[in-house]
């Protein structure tokens, strides 16, 4: 088991140094250049030069690549040109905003559409199924920013119950939340749905209740621990859709997050922290994949038993 | 006799399809908005009504002059509307053509071919993956700038990996099967075999991808607007128009409601076609 987590550790690394390269090589075409950036339209031709050099912009692509991951390496992501900070020292403090957003999106993905898959699964064709597959089918298409428009112009504007702007309080974060997680839930709803109606056919379920078990039991035990296994890989993938998910959200909200310094960096052509703020976020994203895999063998026995041996 | 064949198998799929009352709901909501969209020019005037601005008239509630109201510079919100399904839907198709080509080369590339050049086309897509796809795609916008042709091209770069890695699982099931064997026994040529039993075989799940992708696409463009880094104003566009209506939001709702709506209602009948073609294909997917 050691062996596989090694082993699969060791895998992120080329993909991470892809990522960079590509990020790299895309934020490369952005026009203009970082001294006339950082020093503003006015500055003098020969200031902006000095600083090209000084964070050698002249250089070619492959070298200022392989300076970029070497500094990475050790932590240096450059300096924003807008602050003249690293970039981490922005991006940081921003990043328990943004993960308390990702991660209750999560917490609402799972616990509207898991027990609303299962319900309509375990009764399949009742009214409660076709209405939770109606409210899917609504969800999915729903435009998360619009969903969060209509969210405040019901709770905030209308009902005065719920702030929209800011992150001052818990109570600032439940718009946000929801506006993510419900549209997000609609694919766990209908994935949950379709593996519990599977699960449900198999011999296995048929042995227990012909045993005597519990419907209950043979539901909650048998039926879903099986059926679960692909929703959890789709929870991980509602991961990174929420990361992306996030920008528009902290932008509508107003909350400080690294989404909103992602639309700003790109805004004020800020290149290393729109690249620190895509790199930090993807490699956020291919960990929790991996942890997601390592979930996987950790429940499925049958999993484990690959890597076991 | 062959194009008699042909025929029927593509009624036997509208026979399946026609049974499915919310898909046919769904392609007739689509057919109505792409008929929108071509004819916006008689519809209504562009530069009188879309972009003209008339501020005597301005933030005025839906009536039978201004069917959708008119928003913050007097702009008639359902000719703005009309001509917006003209981005939205030519993003939509736009960019899942462009994806259902690129990846299907890529795909059928490394399907076919296995081996190494499989083993590198999918690592570089897995790279591709790693990146969430509203992240790479406002990194792409940065650089290259907005319009409609680069936000096309960019939104085509977040969803090639989805469609190349279906794509390719896709034929590598067909090409495992006898009857590819029986074929390559009988003596026929990679050519041959390709076009005539890998892609005809292929199509289907290849179409209904396709159109199941199509919903996602336009809300992805939507957003890009949204942003503020897609089409930019005056230009009418769905997402950008609700950007522009936030600063109303309270004393015009209907300037968040009608775009809104638009979007919903277009990716729902997107979804719904899609959803109805797959069950037409293949029934036991059914569930």
């Amino acid at each position: 088991m050691y062996k596989y987590i090694s082993k699969r550790l060791l895998m992120l690394i080329p993909i991470l140094l892809g990522v960079v390269f590509i990020v790299f090589f895309i934020m490369s075409f952005t026009p203009g250049n970082p001294g006339r950036i950082a020093l503003g339209m006015n500055a003098p031709q020969e200031a902006v030069d000095k600083y090209n050099q000084e964070v050698g912009y002249d250089r070619p692509f492959l070298v200022k690549y392989a300076d970029y991951v070497i500094h990475a390496v050790t932590g240096d992501f450059g300096k924003s040109y807008r602050s003249n900070k690293p970039v981490f020292s922005e991006l940081l403090p921003r990043f328990p905003k943004t993960l308390l957003i990702v991660t209750l999106t999560i917490c609402v993905i799972g616990l509207v559409g898991i027990p609303l898959g299962i319900l309509s699964a375990i009764k399949q064709y009742s009214v409660a199924d076709v209405s939770v597959t109606v409210f899917a089918m609504v969800l999915a298409a729903i435009p998360q920013f619009w969903f969060a428009l209509l969210l405040i112009l019901a709770f905030s504007l209308r009902l005065g119950l719920l702030p929209s702007f800011g992150s001052g309080s818990l109570a600032h974060y439940i718009l946000p939340v929801l506006a993510m997680g419900l549209p997000g839930s609609a694919g766990v709803m209908r994935m949950t749905r379709s593996t519990m109606l599977e699960s449900i056919r198999e011999d296995y379920v048929r042995t227990a209740r012909a045993k005597g078990v519990p419907e209950n039991v043979v539901i909650w035990k048998h039926a879903l621990k099986n059926a679960l296994l692909p929703v959890i890989t789709m929870m991980g993938m509602s991961f990174g859709l929420s990361l992306g998910g996030t920008v528009m959200i902290e932008q509508i909200f107003g909350i400080q997050g690294i989404g909103k310094l992602m639309i700003l960096s790109i805004v004020a052509k800020d290149q290393p922290m729109v690249m620190a703020c895509t790199v930090f976020l993807a490699t956020l994203f291919c960990l929790i994949m991996l942890i997601v895999d390592l979930l996987y063998a950790f429940i499925d026995p049958r999993v484990k038993a690959q890597f076991v041996k | 006799m062959d194009g008699l064949r042909e025929r029927s198998r593509l009624g036997e799929f509208w026979r399946r399809f026609k049974k499915n009352k919310p898909a046919v709901a769904g392609l007739a909501v689509i057919i109505l908005f792409t008929l929108a969209a071509v004819s916006a020019d008689f519809i209504c005037d562009y530069d009188l009504q879309v972009i003209g601005q008339h501020p005597v008239v301005r933030l005025q509630p839906p009536s039978a002059e201004h069917w959708f109201g008119t928003d913050g510079f007097g702009r008639d919100l359902f000719a703005r509307i009309v001509f917006g399904a003209r981005v939205s839907l030519s993003i939509g198709f736009g960019a899942a053509l462009i994806s259902v080509f690129v990846g299907g080369i890529l795909g059928a590339a490394s399907a076919y071919y296995g081996g190494r050049a499989d083993n590198i086309i999918m690592r570089i897509l897995d790279v591709f993956m790693a990146i969430p796809g509203m992240l790479l795609l406002l990194a792409i916008v940065a650089a290259f700038g907005t319009g409609l042709d680069k936000m096309m091209l960019a939104i085509s770069v977040i969803s090639v990996p989805g469609f190349a890695r279906i794509i390719r699982s896709v034929i590598l099931t067909i090409s495992g099967q006898e009857f590819i064997k029986a074929a390559k026994a009988c003596g026929s040529g990679d050519l041959r075999i390709i076009l005539r039993h890998i892609l005809p075989n292929a199509m289907g799940p290849i179409i209904v991808n396709f159109s199941m992708s199509i919903a996602g696409l336009i809300l992805v463009g939507a957003g890009l607007s949204f942003l503020g880094m897609g089409i930019q104003p005056p230009n009418p566009e769905w997402g950008a128009m609700l950007s522009e209506a936030i600063p109303y939001i309270s004393d015009a709702p209907h300037l968040i409601l009608f775009p809104g709506f638009a979007l919903l209602i277009c990716s729902l009948s997107m979804n719904l076609i899609g959803d109805g073609m797959r069950d037409a294909l293949d029934p036991r997917l059914k569930n």
